[in-house]
């Protein structure tokens, strides 16, 4: 049995606007064992990259703030730490990648001097022993001709080759959680395919945790161990890969899966879910997915469902349960 | 029966700003593009960014012109028309954009943005034109009292339906849909793919759907063209190109789709490296520097035409180059 590495506990984080407080994480539990790759998928909006910066105190400060919960990693709880502490565990102890390589790098340093800025403050190398275990990071994510590519600057490099210097940067450290924000969404397909296989490849070898996050239904299935589905703030269903897939539950997930269109299957008319995502400052009462549920009993609208194992391992929020 | 739309040897080279006393570098964005499409059909465009695909939908309805080749609509060159007469085929021909927050006009309401097409292409009648306003918008299913708001009170899903009504306002016979539904959410995606089939059928549309999200093209095109790096390298119906693709490239391609299905066991065939710059294209056929399949031939000469099934073009070096057209 792997040991917990991450332990999310009832969780709210919550953004002060000036249309009002939005519910970006509302009530939302979640665990990671050791070497596992846990995916989280949801649409836009519904709080998944809110989730991940909170995981490491990165969410905007003043107007969001914790307002419940535990984020208890490696048996320390990461919301009562102060700043200099996260300070000590990010890119260390978890590294986040994010979607976007060019807006995530900075464009007046060398693409080399992020790497050696990390294994300098975490590792106490000197600046040429940093060099060169930079150099070797970078061979390590595939970049050819590392020793020059180190100084090049983020513009010179393509989308693949930047999100591959954004890895070596996150796991110079060896860290035991790797965040993954979208890291694939702004690439193309066979360039997304190499980098999945690189982050594959390294999570194995380095033997670290993975939080992927993704709308792709995709990725997960074939990335991920575990998969938590995330809607309007919260979670719907949790469960491993393949008994979400053979046995999706919730409505939600039903109708997320039935709005793709398949390679595998006849070309019918998708099943589109009515409506849009709801707005996080005022969400529906009662169960946040029933104005777009085709299931829905009076009380949905009345009362909020809870997460409950359903199976071994397979625990869903709704009332149809 | 004769194509709606015919394409043939289209290019388009774009100047770079050189240094100054060096030789000017032309990006080959579209080079010697040829296909056809028909009335009431979708052909499917795919490829990754860069390749060129916007770029060839833009010159065929004459946004950008081309540099080379000729573009036949119902059998007549729109290339050669003076601008004035091309005027009535822009009715006949429209787009819809890829990202509805950038291609509606925020100052004006949703009832101007689709009133003005019409304006434009001499509805004098204000009534007649609220009249056709209100009914498009019913058909794209906008309620028609949210007419008076402006695009940011709009939902994604919802200002893509503005913009699919504002293309089709005209009854036009031809639409470019241009990645209409890459900046949408999975759950709005489905909706709105489902509203473009059932305009088609509707409407008698003939679609060019471009996009780099192959289970889309899988799911609304009744041919596939595959493109890379300024050509075509593979055509075929779809159906046939899924179960049988020839071009390496179009099988990497596939190969490379993540498939929502945890059981699916793939045979790999991740391709190495970044597409090149169109810049400075690869000779021969452009993809060699990235097949893992390419022959000596491969970097000399530009690939042959070769067809197994009448409707079904490759071209790639493997299969001999003997030309059936």
């Amino acid at each position: 049995m792997k040991k917990v590495l991450l332990q999310v506990e009832n969780l709210r984080t919550y953004l002060t606007t000036h249309r009002g407080v939005v519910r970006a994480v509302d009530g939302v539990s979640l665990t990671i064992l050791e070497e596992e790759t846990l995916g989280l998928v949801g649409e836009s909006g519904c709080g998944k990259s809110m989730l991940a910066l909170s995981i490491l105190g990165l969410y905007p400060k003043p107007q969001g703030r914790i307002v419940e919960g535990k984020i208890e990693f490696e048996g320390e709880d990461l919301v009562q730490k102060s700043e200099e502490e996260l300070r000590r565990i990010r890119g260390k102890r978890i590294s986040m990648i994010f979607q976007e390589p060019m807006t995530s790098l900075d464009p007046v340093f060398p693409v080399g001097e992020g790497i050696v800025e990390v294994l300098m403050l975490h590792q106490g190398l000197t600046r040429s022993e940093a060099r060169r275990e930079a150099i070797r990071l970078l061979r390590m994510v595939r970049i050819p001709e590392p020793e020059r590519r180190m100084y090049q600057y983020p513009h010179q490099l393509s989308g693949g080759m930047r999100q591959r210097v954004m890895i070596a940067q996150a796991l110079a450290c060896r860290p035991k959680l790797l965040i993954a924000d979208e890291p694939t969404t702004a690439l193309d397909v066979t360039v997304q395919a190499q980098i999945l296989e690189l982050i594959a490849a390294l999570k194995e070898e380095m033997k670290t945790a993975v939080l992927l996050i993704t709308h792709d239904l995709g990725i997960v299935a074939e990335h991920c161990q575990k998969v938590a589905v995330m809607y309007a703030g919260t979670i719907v269903e949790k469960s491993d890969v393949f008994s979400l897939f053979a046995r999706p539950l919730h409505p939600y997930t039903r109708a997320l899966l039935g709005a793709l269109p398949r390679l595998d299957g006849k070309r019918s008319r998708l099943e589109a879910i009515p409506g849009s995502v709801p707005d996080l400052i005022a969400p529906p009462l009662g169960c946040r997915f029933h104005p777009r549920c085709r299931e829905r009993i009076p009380r949905c609208s009345e009362e909020e469902p809870r997460l409950r194992e359903v199976e071994r391992g397979h625990e869903v929020a709704c009332h149809l349960l | 029966m004769s194509p709606l739309v015919e394409v043939r040897n289209l290019k388009k080279h774009f100047v770079l700003s050189g240094e100054w006393g060096k030789e000017r570098a032309f990006v080959d964005a579209v080079s010697g593009v040829s296909f056809s499409i028909f009335q009431g059909e979708t052909l499917g465009l795919v490829g990754e960014t860069g390749c060129g695909k916007s770029t060839l939908a833009r010159c065929i309805l004459r946004l950008l012109e081309p540099t080379g080749g000729s573009v036949l609509f119902r059998g007549k060159d729109i290339l050669k028309l003076p601008l004035k007469e091309f005027k009535a085929y822009r009715r006949r021909m429209q787009i819809v954009f890829q990202d509805p927050f950038a291609s509606l006009n925020p100052r004006k309401t949703v009832f101007s943005i689709l009133e003005e097409p019409l304006i434009i292409h001499g509805e004098r009648n204000p009534r007649a034109r609220r009249e056709k306003v209100e009914a498009m918008a019913e058909q794209v299913g906008l309620d028609p009292r949210l007419l008076r708001n402006y695009p940011h009170e709009f939902s994604g899903g919802q200002r893509q339906r503005v913009c699919i009504a504002r293309a089709l306002i005209l009854e036009p016979e031809f639409v470019v849909c241009d990645e209409p539904v890459s900046a949408l959410d999975v759950s709005v995606r489905a909706q709105i793919l489902n509203l473009l089939s059932e305009l088609q059928e509707r409407m008698h549309l003939a679609y060019l759907f471009i996009t780099h999200d192959l289970a889309v093209v899988h799911h609304i095109s009744h041919r596939v063209a595959v493109m890379y790096l300024g050509t075509i390298v593979e055509i075929a119906p779809t159906e046939e190109l899924f179960a049988n693709p020839l071009h390496p490239y179009t099988q990497a391609l596939f190969e490379s789709i993540p498939v929502p299905n945890p059981t699916y066991k793939r045979k790999r065939m991740v391709l190495e490296g970044d597409p090149p710059s169109p810049i400075h294209p690869p000779s021969g056929c452009r993809f060699h520097t990235r097949c893992p399949k390419r022959m000596e031939v491969c970097s000399v000469h530009p690939p042959e035409a070769f067809s197994p099934t009448p409707e079904h073009v490759v071209f790639c070096h493997l299969y001999g180059g003997t030309k059936v057209i």
